[in-house]
């Protein structure tokens, strides 16, 4: 199970904090979910542009995401200014830089040693030191200091990792994830579950598709790899379809050179279906035999392949079902979200 | 000389040219012909071709990286050779005037068979003579009874050799620092020699006197350690060693001994002296250059540099977090200008089948691929990595069969003409990454997983095939080449690290990898 897919406590604090909040204040008014009678309004219009702010952040994710689906880079001409020039600054930086972060890392290094010796054992205490050495060399801007806990010797990891200009992915899923969920929750406390209207249902039903298959696809996330490895083959995914269509094409050749050979024998065995007992087909000169036993191993080969081949995809197939009802149901909730705003701010 | 030519306007006008003025009169009516006529002229007693042509400012002759066959020479204008380095910023090389000195280019090309290493562009309106490789060889070499003129010959041997010459030294990582007029001056006054298989180029202990650069060969590094011989490295075409002639130290730390026959340049240690004579700025930049090239040799830069040199690491996917989306690669394909995915998912599966190491470049201390290239195109830098020389690159393969990881594959990239936009579907780490090819919006609706089916998932397309299809691309010039990955070198970042959406991905020290090895049995 990949639970690094919930590692981020910044963000799980922040969701958790709006989320406690609300219902604190709702419990606190005893409002309950929806109602718009008295200083419920005020709780319905908080929460409303709470649950949007939230909204807006779930959605940053996707350009993030396409930024690199599509191809672009930071370097490109269409990135934006800033971003590029950030990352251009950021690369002559650590050419520029090389002697002084060669420096801070040699003073990492003998903290490291110190961590190995046992002098440090607080994790707090290596972070600040480090940090300092880093400040000193003035190369804060180019590096992070991660400093985690690890099992065995040294009880310390001490790494100096390059900072990055738009943040790792990881942590924009991890955002991604706990503010859907704290949206989810806020949506609720907003409409409460409300049918009454097109726009509610909508509103509500798609809110509720889209965080549940959130979750459902995070589980499957954070646990499918571990149903995939096995079944994999030992190619990469990608070399599995290419071994395939090898092997297809090596049949196919065979085949017509069997066929050419004893034509209305192939075709009766190739109109029943039962391509293993091809082999059988033809016995005569040696060659002949060669070309039956190359076909016998090669059907056997494409089968056990194809098999594997098959259960790869198809557990595949599960593990990215819920995105195809996740991706449209967001859409909706988007769409559907701009409407309800625009007809509160004008109404 | 023959009534026909000596009236004849371009026959005229090509004599007062150097290296055409004492060109046999078959060889002018030849030439004359050629370019009037524009075919190969009756009788066909020689198949060559040449052309007059006049072109606008901004024109390009030669792109740096292609091969260029065709060798010019500038009757009128201003063509300026410039060479792109990394993080897009040009070098200005000097610039060629039409009866001006040495006015003709493109023999180093034809000579050596190695890919353009500047791009020539015109500056001014230009007319050029251009001939074809055929005839430039005809030219060069016929010394028969009626010679095509013995000065172009030698003319073009010289100027071969010493701009050949000031492209090795270019590349030698401790002359980084100098400027152009520099080179051309160490060029000058360079010291070629030769030795056997088995000699003795430098003597561990002796004083240092002067860099050397290899030009053709293998030279081996052997070190001394408790009276026993130990092989250090092995040092190709286009290498350099001796930098510590340059420092205060000044003694040979190994022997350097010739494996094959070698040809070096030799360039003393007074010769330096000479050439940046008071410049204080250029004495310090060598000298800096130099010291940290000798301190790395020393392994003084081990130790610490190892967190911040990329190429210690391993690159490893934890199988138990991927969920196979491709991201890692399409980062990959978007970090590099050629569009070819650097990362191969491939590599060694640990035992418990839980994590892979991706083949990315080991930086071998005694690389194989650069020993087997024999184009230079395969370099150290200064960091210690293995680097590419994507120009010097010819597609030979040769590095990719003496790889002993089997981190090195091929490529067809889009050439130089086709510019960065080029795509490819590379074989290897995920073959093509997905929805690679058509337009942008195309890729966009591909993306999307509903419709990903409908428009036709590349995930499915065999690697073979798409590289099938890379080559017959229209519109696109597109060469082979080799490609590792490289760790992003000149990114702040490894794009596949930073865009995997599962943490799955990490780049991790050798000692790191092996604790947690230690601690998982």
């Amino acid at each position: 199970m990949n639970f690094s897919l919930f590692a981020s406590k910044l963000h799980a604090a922040v969701a958790a904090a709006v989320c406690a909040g609300a219902l604190a204040w709702l419990l606190a008014e005893a409002a309950s979910p929806g109602s718009r009678e008295g200083s419920d309004r005020v709780i319905v219009l908080t929460s409303g542009w709470s649950s949007f702010a939230l909204m807006v952040a779930c959605f940053l994710y996707v350009p993030r995401k396409y930024f690199y689906k599509l191809r672009a880079r930071l370097q490109s001409r269409r990135a934006p200014t800033v971003l590029r020039a950030k990352l251009t600054e950021r690369s002559l930086a650590l050419r520029d830089r090389q002697a002084a972060l060669e420096e801070a890392a040699e003073g990492v290094q003998a903290v490291r040693y110190e961590v190995e010796r046992g002098l440090h054992t607080s994790q707090s205490a290596v972070k600040d030191r480090v940090r300092q050495i880093v400040h000193s060399h003035e190369v804060g801007d180019l590096v992070r200091v991660v400093v985690r806990k690890r099992a065995g010797s040294p009880p310390l990891e001490v790494r100096l990792d390059p900072r990055e200009p738009l943040g790792r992915m990881a942590k924009w899923v991890h955002a991604h994830l706990y503010y859907g969920v704290a949206f989810a929750l806020l949506v609720w406390l907003h409409g409460g579950g409300s049918m009454a209207s097109l726009l509610g249902a909508v509103l509500t039903v798609s809110s509720a598709v889209v965080a549940l298959t959130g979750i459902v696809g995070i589980l499957l996330f954070a646990r499918g790899p571990v149903w995939l490895t096995p079944k994999e083959p030992d190619l990469g995914y990608e070399q599995c379809f290419a071994l395939s269509e090898h092997l297809e094409r090596k049949v196919r050749e065979v085949l017509a050179e069997k066929l050419r050979r004893t034509g209305p024998e192939v075709e009766r065995v190739l109109r029943e279906g039962n391509l293993q007992s091809l082999a059988a087909v033809e016995g005569g000169s040696g060659e002949e035999k060669e070309d039956s036993l190359d076909l016998e191993v090669l059907l056997e080969q494409r089968q056990r392949f194809l098999t594997s081949l098959r259960r790869l995809r198809r557990t595949k197939f599960w593990m990215n079902l819920w995105r195809a009802v996740h991706v449209p149901a967001s859409i909706v909730l988007a769409g559907a979200v701009v409407v309800h705003v625009a007809s509160v701010w004008i109404y | 000389m023959p009534d026909d030519l000596a009236n004849d306007p371009l026959a005229k006008d090509l004599r007062r040219q150097p290296l055409l003025e004492n060109l046999s009169d078959r060889y002018m009516k030849y030439l004359v012909k050629a370019i009037r006529t524009g075919a190969y002229p009756e009788p066909p007693t020689q198949q060559w071709l040449a052309s007059v042509q006049d072109v606008a400012a901004g024109h390009v002759f030669v792109q740096q990286g292609a091969f260029s066959t065709d060798f010019f020479v500038l009757l009128r204008g201003v063509v300026r050779a410039t060479r792109a380095q990394e993080r897009g910023r040009s070098l200005k090389l000097g610039e060629i005037r039409g009866r001006d000195g040495w006015n003709w280019f493109g023999e180093v090309a034809i000579l050596s068979s190695r890919p353009a290493f500047a791009t020539l562009k015109a500056v001014d309106p230009c007319r050029v003579l251009q001939i074809d490789r055929e005839g430039f060889t005809r030219l060069s070499r016929d010394r028969g009874l009626e010679a095509a003129n013995p000065k172009f010959g030698s003319l073009t041997e010289e100027s071969f050799r010493r701009r050949s010459t000031e492209e090795l030294l270019r590349g030698a990582p401790v002359l980084e620092p100098l400027d152009q007029e520099e080179i051309e001056a160490l060029a000058a006054k360079a010291e070629p020699r030769t030795y056997k298989e088995g000699e003795t180029v430098a003597q561990a202990g002796v004083a240092a006197d002067g860099v050397y650069v290899v030009q053709g060969g293998i030279v081996k590094v052997v070190l001394e350690k408790d009276g026993r011989q130990r092989f250090h490295a092995a040092l190709g075409p286009a290498s350099s060693f001796g930098e510590r002639a340059l420092t205060q130290e000044g003694k040979w730390p190994a022997t350097y001994v010739a494996m094959t026959r070698v040809d070096v340049l030799k360039l003393p240690r007074e010769l330096f002296q000479e050439v940046y004579g008071g410049n204080e700025r250029t004495r310090k930049n060598l000298e800096d250059t130099a010291t940290v090239l000798v301190d790395r040799e020393e392994g003084r830069l081990g130790a610490s540099a190892r967190h911040t040199v990329k190429a210690a690491d391993v690159l490893v996917i934890d199988l138990h977090r991927c969920t196979r989306c491709n991201a890692c690669v399409e980062a990959c394909v978007s970090v590099h200008e050629d569009r070819v995915p650097r990362l191969s998912k491939r590599g060694m599966v640990t035992e418990d089948r839980t994590s892979v190491l991706t083949s990315a470049c080991y930086h071998c201390q005694s690389p194989d691929c650069m020993v087997s290239c024999n184009f230079g195109a395969i370099r150290r830098s200064l960091n210690g990595e293995i680097d590419f020389v994507y120009d010097a690159c010819t597609g030979c393969t040769q590095c990719e069969l003496s790889c002993p990881y089997g981190v090195i594959r091929m490529a067809w990239v889009a050439g130089e003409a086709a510019g960065a936009e080029g795509r490819e579907g590379a074989e290897g780490g995920g073959g093509r990454a997905e929805g690679e090819s058509g337009p942008r919006a195309s890729r966009l609706l591909r993306s999307l997983p509903i419709l990903r089916g409908i428009f036709g998932g590349s995930a499915r397309r065999a690697p073979e095939q798409s590289a099938e299809a890379a080559k017959t691309t229209e519109g696109e010039t597109r060469r082979k080449k080799a490609i590792k990955c490289d760790f992003c070198a000149g990114m702040p970042f490894e794009a596949c690290v930073y865009n995997c959406p599962c943490s799955a991905i990490r780049r991790v020290s050798p000692e790191e990898l092996e604790f947690e090895a230690a601690g998982a049995t």
